[in-house]
């Protein structure tokens, strides 16, 4: 437990205070210009906008320090993977131009973004940030969604982390943390038991998972700040799968103290459950909340199989989501509302889909022959991190659901599984 | 005369389509696997409420490992199999006879699907057998279940006969009034 509050102090905890220094100036006077250069996304059609980036300059002049190396890939990586930039090497290919700039002093680093259209040679905005030193990535991070924010209109993902178990090669399981770019890993529990399905509360304080460390699954929850922790339920038979209300009110998760594994609503402090569903001798589990807080997305194999079913919060209304898909066990409703990942059984292998609500139509984005499960969404409701399982090596991968080129995110001994995205950055 | 001829008529036509099987509807019938028929659920029944349970740390390997043999389930599915009732009989016979013995029940799963399904589907396979157990006599305030979902496969093989054997329920005992349990 002490390795896990100092763990905890060295990085979240930092990150919260690093939050809190990190200052935005608007450089005068590039607003006037005006920014506007929003993308529309149109059906399936992704259109990026092509930006050159220099590489980092220390206190105005090049610099070929680690450092400077380290965060000119930051920012590279960060504004190539937002999913509405696309980074090119040659200033002519470009739309926009993007130069930065840090100075180091007293253990603090300061960066500034200058960022031009090339078109017209005019400078768009300008940016200045600054934090400690030691979590300067963290500040470059900040910058790549600025930029996204002030070029798009669409929030950035570089700021964000992922909550994972882990196994590290071994056969106890533990939550660890990692940046979206595989980055700045952190094993947030150390105990000899399993601990799994980990989830963030809405406002990304605090992670909610089920822990087998008093023999029986229980829901506990650790506060990312201090690194305490405590039991949440401990209910007779399974407690497992808490999800906090979108407005964090309430819970739902999965329990067994009534004999069969259904989904209940709680209080935050695991009190007054009251069970929403009854699936006569099937389960139902995995409850996810729709961003709007007025329905619940589960699974249940009521029907036979295992499938998607909705329903209201007071356990009324169920209905099954998806036909002609079978074996489906574990989804994602999108933080914008308009979409549900889930993983099923497609020819052979899980794969992954993304149901649109709208059209209900829906996309395929895992296409290897690997077995694709538990679809997480990014906060900007298009990135999906998941599991993929291949070669008897589970691992996390990240794809734009509108593009199916996914990049490896872990890369730990063992099996990586049970992804969540944070749904806020850091 | 002619009443009856047609009479006759009609039951020789509905004795044909009864019999031929090429006519037969086709009924959709709940998957088997190697272990034959599954017992279904009784109808409207709706699990037996779980009480507090000893702590887990008091169940041990039973030494009777004649009795306590692992049972297994089909692929997504949670009923017992009629395979394995000479198992549970065996079980509840023990258990009857020794009224100080607490049950632990492990459900498990094999490693397809997903980790959250079958975490579920774990603890849904305990449940059913406990639920069977209760239905041969024994109290089931006397059974604890657990899930270990695809957490804890027993052979970490990845062919159909290593997932057979991980989708399974395993059993621990308690002696109650032993060092520990309450």
């Amino acid at each position: 437990m002490k390795t896990i509050e100092r763990i905890l102090a060295a990085t979240p905890g930092a990150v919260k205070i690093c939050a809190a220094l990190i200052m935005a100036l608007t450089l005068p006077p590039s607003r006037a210009s005006g920014a506007g250069r929003r993308i529309e996304v149109i059906g399936e059609a992704v259109e990026k906008t092509r930006v050159a980036i220099l590489g980092f300059t220390r206190s105005g002049a090049p610099d070929n320090s680690p450092l400077t190396k380290k965060l000119s890939e930051t920012l590279r990586f960060d504004l190539d993977h937002s999913g509405f930039l696309m980074a090119v090497s040659e200033r002519c290919d470009a739309e926009i131009l993007v130069k930065a700039d840090y100075t180091v002093s007293g253990g603090r680093i300061t960066a500034e973004c200058h960022v031009y259209d090339m078109a017209s040679g005019k400078a768009l905005f300008g940016r200045r940030l600054a934090g400690k030193e030691s979590l300067a990535r963290r500040v470059v991070h900040r910058m790549a969604d600025v930029i996204v924010k002030e070029i798009t209109g669409f929030d950035g993902i570089a700021s964000t982390r992922i909550v994972f178990v882990a196994n590290n090669g071994g056969r106890y399981k533990n939550i660890y943390l990692v940046d979206y770019d595989g980055k700045n890993l952190v094993q947030l529990t150390k105990d000899k038991t399993f601990s799994l399905a980990p989830d963030w509360s809405p406002g990304g304080k605090k992670i909610y998972y089920t822990s087998y460390l008093y023999g029986y699954p229980r829901v506990c929850a650790v506060e990312l700040s201090t690194g305490k922790r405590w039991v949440v339920t401990a209910y007779p038979g399974l407690n497992a799968f808490a999800a906090i209300s979108p407005r964090g009110k309430e819970m739902a998760l999965t329990l067994s103290k009534d004999g069969c594994v259904e989904i209940y609503s709680a209080s935050l402090e695991g009190k007054r459950a009251r069970r929403l569903t009854k699936s006569r001798g099937g389960v139902a589990s995995s409850p996810c909340w729709s961003p709007n807080g007025a329905q619940i997305a589960f699974v249940s194999n009521r029907g036979g199989g295992a499938q998607i079913y909705t329903m209201n919060t007071d356990g009324s209304n169920v209905r099954r989501l998806l036909s002609g898909f079978s074996y489906v066990t574990s989804l994602d409703w999108s933080p914008r509302g308009d979409k549900i990942a889930f993983s099923t059984r497609y020819r052979g292998r899980l794969q992954i889909f993304v149901l649109d609500l709208k059209s209900r139509r829906a996309k395929q984005v895992t296409f290897d022959t690997a077995s694709h499960e538990n679809p997480s969404f990014a906060p900007n409701g298009i990135h999906i991190v998941y599991v993929a399982t291949s070669g008897y090596d589970s691992d996390l991968y990240i794809v734009d659901s509108r593009e199916p080129k996914p990049y490896r995110l872990t890369s730990l001994k063992g099996d990586e599984t049970y992804p969540s995205w944070s749904p806020v950055g850091f | 005369m002619r009443t009856f001829t047609t009479l006759f008529a009609v039951a020789v036509l509905v004795l044909a389509v009864l019999l031929c099987p090429g006519c037969k509807k086709r009924q959709t019938i709940p998957p088997v696997g190697p272990g034959g028929e599954i017992i279904e659920p009784l109808e409207g029944f709706d699990g037996i409420v779980l009480s507090d349970a000893p702590p887990i740390f008091d169940f041990q390997e039973p030494e009777n490992t004649e009795v306590f043999q692992d049972i297994h389930f089909d692929f997504d599915r949670s009923e017992v199999r009629a395979v394995d009732r000479p198992i549970l009989e065996g079980i509840a016979e023990y258990l009857q006879a020794n009224s100080d013995v607490y049950l632990l029940i492990e459900g498990h799963c094999d490693e397809r699907g997903t980790n959250e399904y079958n975490l579920a589907l774990g603890e849904k396979r305990s449940l059913s057998t406990r639920e069977f157990l209760a239905g041969l006599g024994v109290a089931a305030q006397r059974i604890v279940t657990i899930t270990l979902g695809e957490e804890d496969p027993i052979d970490l093989g990845h062919t159909q006969e290593a997932w057979a054997k991980n989708r399974r329920a395993h059993f621990k005992v308690a002696v109650k009034g032993a060092e520990g349990a309450e």
